[in-house]
């Protein structure tokens, strides 16, 4: 989020509650930040399922596939070596690296997924810029209102954020020009 | 509701009884095998759940505090086997080759037979038997009890005793699985050994008795008769545990054939060996699909999982997977060469179903199947399955 409001809770309860009121108003784009997950919030928030899943399944599939194939190639056909008068293309002594293939890709599918998802490793933010912002990890909740949504307007959801409770609002970045010449 | 289902159960067990009758003067070979089978398949689920229960006292499972009672059905009605096991007894002579071996079992085979003798033979199967299910029986008895006396009034001293059982009583019951299934399924093949088969069996079971938590969960909720606050996180629970064991089941079905295979030794390999053929070849690729491939990707998605409807059907078709399995292990024993499904099959898993159903409803008349008196029950209303 480039920029946008920032806004301070006590309370993950008040922070709910504020979702609640900007939604009603048709804003949508925010993001909560927290010292703790809080189940009420992620759920207020109503956020795309996560597509780390799919990476994660793609990945294995991939890994799978490679290390399979790889083995098949290599015992097979690139340098077919006689075991024990075993097949060459011996499935099941395939499978174990095959399952380790698996888990590798679909731990680093998972893993780079996620990062690229949330744009880490990341040392700052325009968050960042608001002083009381250094509290969220340790006691303060806050709500990000991201500028970019098409129903944002400072005024308004200054009012909206403030009425429901918020310590202080703080705007972050740099506002688009006709809401920073307000 | 409850009407309904002992009409279901007595006429499964009125035609299984029917069927089994005929069965055993027409083809008394084929019925042993047949009950013995179906036998196997509900000891497996039977002991699947008593471990389960017992894995949840010793886990002390807040989770599974909703879900405690409709685990302990199943392994309640696990005393009647001492009963149900009879039949076999009588068969042990057309059952197992170690009884009386024939010649045509060549000379190898015949030495390992004389070499088991002080083990295997009719009166020490027959007593060892009975204590492996004496003490899974034992156990139940003990779990159910203790948790029906919990309902009464709540004791914390009472539910620490039933920890201390659950923890030792896993390491006891961990050992008498293994030996059972040595007894019970190995010693089919005159000259096989696995030392893995025990927590095959295990896994099978396990499986099962999960599935059958699944499965009765959801027609108990559809019932009314478990609460609705957190019971989608709970199934969610349950279905994740499905899939792990689901994976567990894969991971020693192959470790057992992937050393048989590559050591490729002439005492072990025929299991195998008669087990990949054009006949039971194809068992043994369908029960691979079946029982992992199949339920595998299926139990990766969250949605399915917290359907009720999505899990219980999934639940229904491991159980299927379960008895391919049980009946993959024993019947190449009878039909080496060819699969020859039997009416007669049908019928004994129709008369122990009826069986075991109707005394399940028996032992649980008039009982609550929620241990309201427990603080984990109140608990499990608040579990959260997360994410």
């Amino acid at each position: 989020m480039r920029s946008g409001l920032l806004a301070e809770y006590e309370d993950p309860e008040i922070l709910v509650r504020a979702i609640r009121a900007l939604r009603r108003e048709g804003i949508v784009a925010m993001d909560a930040h927290m010292p703790y997950p809080v189940r009420e919030v992620l759920e207020a928030l109503e956020l795309p399922p996560s597509r780390v899943p799919i990476y994660c399944f793609l990945g294995g599939l991939a890994g799978a596939s490679y290390a399979y194939l790889l083995q098949w190639w290599t015992n097979g056909f690139d340098y077919a070596l006689n075991v024990g008068g075993r097949p060459l293309g011996a499935a099941p002594a395939f499978i174990p690296p095959t399952f380790e293939g698996t888990v590798l890709l679909a731990a680093f599918g998972a893993l780079l997924s996620f990062l690229g998802f949330s744009r880490l490793p990341r040392l700052w933010a325009p968050v960042d810029e608001v002083p009381q912002f250094s509290r969220v990890t340790s006691d303060r909740f806050f709500l990000a209102v991201d500028a970019t949504d098409p129903r944002f307007d400072r005024i308004e959801a200054e009012n909206i954020l403030l009425a429901s409770g918020a310590l202080s609002v703080s705007a972050f970045g740099l506002l688009p020009r006709k809401e920073a010449e307000r | 509701m409850r009407r309904r289902w002992t009409i279901l159960f007595v006429i499964a067990l009125g035609l299984g009884v029917l069927g089994l009758v005929i069965g055993v003067f027409v083809d008394p070979r084929r019925f042993y095998f047949s009950y013995l089978t179906a036998w196997l398949y509900f000891v497996s689920i039977g002991m699947g759940a008593v471990l389960l229960v017992m894995t949840g006292h010793a886990a002390r499972a807040r989770w599974f505090g909703a879900l405690r009672r409709v685990a302990e059905i199943p392994a309640a009605t696990f005393p009647f086997f001492l009963l149900l096991v009879l039949p076999i007894f009588f068969g042990l002579d057309e059952l197992y080759p170690w009884v009386h071996p024939s010649p045509e079992l060549g000379e190898e085979a015949l030495h390992v037979i004389d070499h088991r003798k002080s083990w295997l033979n009719i009166p020490f199967f027959v007593v060892r038997t009975l204590v492996w299910i004496g003490l899974f029986a034992i156990a139940a008895v003990v779990l159910v009890r203790g948790s029906i006396a919990l309902d009464r009034a709540f004791d914390p001293a009472r539910r620490q005793r039933l920890y201390r059982f659950s923890c030792g009583g896993l390491v006891i019951l961990g050992f008498v699985l293994t030996w059972a299934s040595f007894d019970w399924i190995m010693s089919l093949d005159p000259t096989w050994y696995s030392t893995i088969l025990g927590v095959y069996f295990f896994a099978g079971g396990f499986s099962g008795a999960l599935s059958l938590l699944a499965i009765n969960s959801a027609v108990l909720r559809r019932a009314g008769a478990l609460p609705e606050e957190g019971a989608t996180e709970r199934q969610t629970a349950v279905g994740r545990l499905l899939l792990a064991f689901v994976i567990f089941w894969a991971y020693q079905g192959f470790a057992q054939l992937l050393i048989i295979w590559i050591a490729n030794l002439p005492a072990e390999v025929g299991f195998y060996q008669r087990r990949s053929g054009s006949a039971w070849g194809w068992v043994s690729f369908v029960l691979a699909l079946a029982h992992f491939g199949i339920p595998f990707l299926l139990l990766l998605s969250r949605r399915l999982k917290r359907s009720p409807i999505a899990l219980a059907a999934i639940a229904a078709w491991l159980l299927f997977a379960h008895y391919v399995d049980i009946y993959w292990l024993v019947m190449p024993n009878l039909t080496p060469s060819r699969i020859a499904p039997h009416w007669l099959d049908l019928a004994a898993l129709l008369a122990l179903f009826g069986a075991l159903g109707l005394s399940a409803l028996l032992l649980f008349r008039n009982r609550s199947l929620v241990a309201q008196t427990d603080p984990y029950f109140h608990q499990s209303l608040r579990y959260v399955s997360w994410p």
